[in-house]
């Protein structure tokens, strides 16, 4: 007789690999508890995820000096959902490393997201950690982290261009605000590879 | 004598040329970017999808890999061209910062496209369609633009872009099934003592001889597929391929399919139809290693 059924074993495995930490192409699954961070907003003003709990958190993984970021903040999809949706917390984080050509510096970063009526705070994580604990690969790449700290949804924020394209972060927080998981929890993201230092 | 043929092969391109350029176009016009220029092509009853591409850059196979996304071609505003669909040659890999890797192609590349064309009496038929690309290098530059093409009511076999469709639709990976003297393919989820799970993909030698063999996978809804390890052994190719669930919250399935390519070998192979076991599914009973 097995000592552990098959779920448990496969919550085991879940839980093993954030133990081991994760190279950028792994995968954070739905289901795991979101890694904590402390992170320092463009005012160097410290911002944990510990001070969210209780709330439904959304992570943006931003470059604004990648085409794809930059489009999605240019036709206000992240702004426009993020409004619909008053009861989750949005942040903005930029793994951008300080030695790569994209990494931006506050000043130039607080012009851009005045420019595109970005209002939810922006992270630096220029080391790379936060990114990597989350398997951030793209820009934009999105999680959802739920009032108990789980993640609820890691992908895409939505089916790509096109007139049809389905948005499923807002798909997603509307299902949660209803007490429902998210369908789909996973998705494939889309754009620009995340810029990590060596 | 080896000389005259390529000679004459010779001859006969340029001439297929300069017939292309002079009569009819089988080809709409570029759309133009700093990095790559995109076209439609049509020939032999088909349709594709062309791209040449500066030194550096590159489009995306259907699964682009962790970064990138595949060409959109969106066909709704003409109605004689349904169900349209591109299909994608092999890809090859291509190695980014911080161990991403992602898998399309570079230079230049034809999707040849699945549709149902409704044919014209007469005259040629006017075709629009809007493509929506990204092209990367260490950057990524997303592209629109609104394709046409005037497709010949009758295309000659010998056309040019008639004969390079043909040959883009020749190289596409062959499904396994189809292809009885090519190694046999055989797939299978292991399951580690603690609970990690493994692909594991094998490939019978048989007389096909492989060069640098690599091994591509759609993307999974249920798994984060890992960068596949490949051990050669003289019965032929082993690879191993971690796998991840990317959702604890939903039990897995008793059994679930991968779609691979496997390419190396003169022309590249697909499959993935066959339901494959999952070991932790939960009804299965699993051989755990001793």
């Amino acid at each position: 007789m097995p000592l552990l059924t098959p779920n448990k074993r496969s919550l085991i495995l879940g839980l093993t690999l954030l133990a081991a930490g994760r190279a950028a192409s792994a995968d954070l699954a739905v289901g795991a508890g979101a890694p904590a961070f402390e992170l320092q907003d463009l005012d160097g003003k410290a911002v944990t995820l510990a001070e969210f709990r209780g709330k439904t958190v959304v992570l943006e993984w931003i470059n604004p000096n990648c085409p794809v970021s930059r489009g999605y903040a240019e036709r206000k999809v992240m702004i426009q959902t993020a409004a619909a949706h008053p009861e989750a917390v949005w942040l903005a984080i930029n793994s951008t490393s300080r030695s790569h050509r994209d990494f931006l510096a506050p000043a130039a970063h607080k012009a851009y997201d005045q420019k595109n009526g970005i209002g939810y705070p922006v992270l630096y994580d220029t080391s790379g950690e936060v990114g990597r604990a989350y398997g951030a690969k793209t820009t934009p790449h999105m999680f959802i982290v739920d009032e108990n700290g789980k993640l609820a949804y890691n992908g895409a924020i939505d089916s790509g261009p096109g007139a049809t394209s389905t948005n499923y972060v807002d798909a997603a927080l509307m299902a949660l605000a209803a007490g429902q998981r998210p369908d789909p929890a996973t998705t494939q993201p889309m754009g620009c590879s995340v810029k990590y230092g060596g | 004598m080896r000389a005259n043929f390529h000679f004459h092969a010779g001859l006969a391109l340029i001439l297929a040329l300069v017939a292309t350029a002079t009569a009819r176009g089988a080809a709409g016009p570029w759309a133009e970017s700093s990095e790559a220029r995109a076209r439609l092509i049509a020939g032999g009853g088909g349709l594709g999808l062309e791209f040449e591409l500066q030194p550096g850059w590159h489009v995306y196979w259907k699964n682009s890999g962790d970064a990138g996304y595949a060409p959109r071609l969106d066909f709704s505003a003409t109605s004689a061209v349904r169900d349209a669909r591109l299909l994608f040659p092999a890809p090859r890999r291509f190695e980014l910062a911080a161990g991403m890797v992602s898998f399309g192609y570079e230079h230049a590349v034809i999707y040849p496209i699945a549709a149902t064309i409704t044919p014209t009496a007469a005259g040629p038929l006017p075709v629009r369609a809007r493509l929506d690309y990204l092209v990367c290098r260490d950057e990524c530059v997303p592209h629109a633009a609104d394709l046409t093409l005037a497709l010949p009511a009758k295309t000659d076999a010998h056309d040019i872009e008639a004969a390079r469709l043909a040959a883009a639709l020749a190289a596409l990976p062959v499904p396994a099934e189809e292809a009885p003297e090519a190694p046999r393919v055989t797939i299978s989820v292991a399951a580690a003592a603690d609970g990690a799970l493994t692909l594991e993909l094998s490939a019978a030698s048989g007389t096909w001889r492989a060069a640098a063999p690599d091994l591509f996978f759609e993307t999974h809804p249920l798994f984060a597929l890992g960068a596949p390890e490949l051990k050669a052994a003289k019965s032929g190719l082993r690879f191993r391929i971690p796998l991840q669930p990317r959702d604890l919250t939903r039990p897995l399935p008793g059994t679930t399919t991968f779609a691979w390519t496997l390419t190396g070998f003169g022309r590249a192979l697909s499959g993935g139809g066959a339901p494959v076991p999952v070991a932790l599914a939960g009804t299965a009973e699993v051989a755990l290693p001793h």
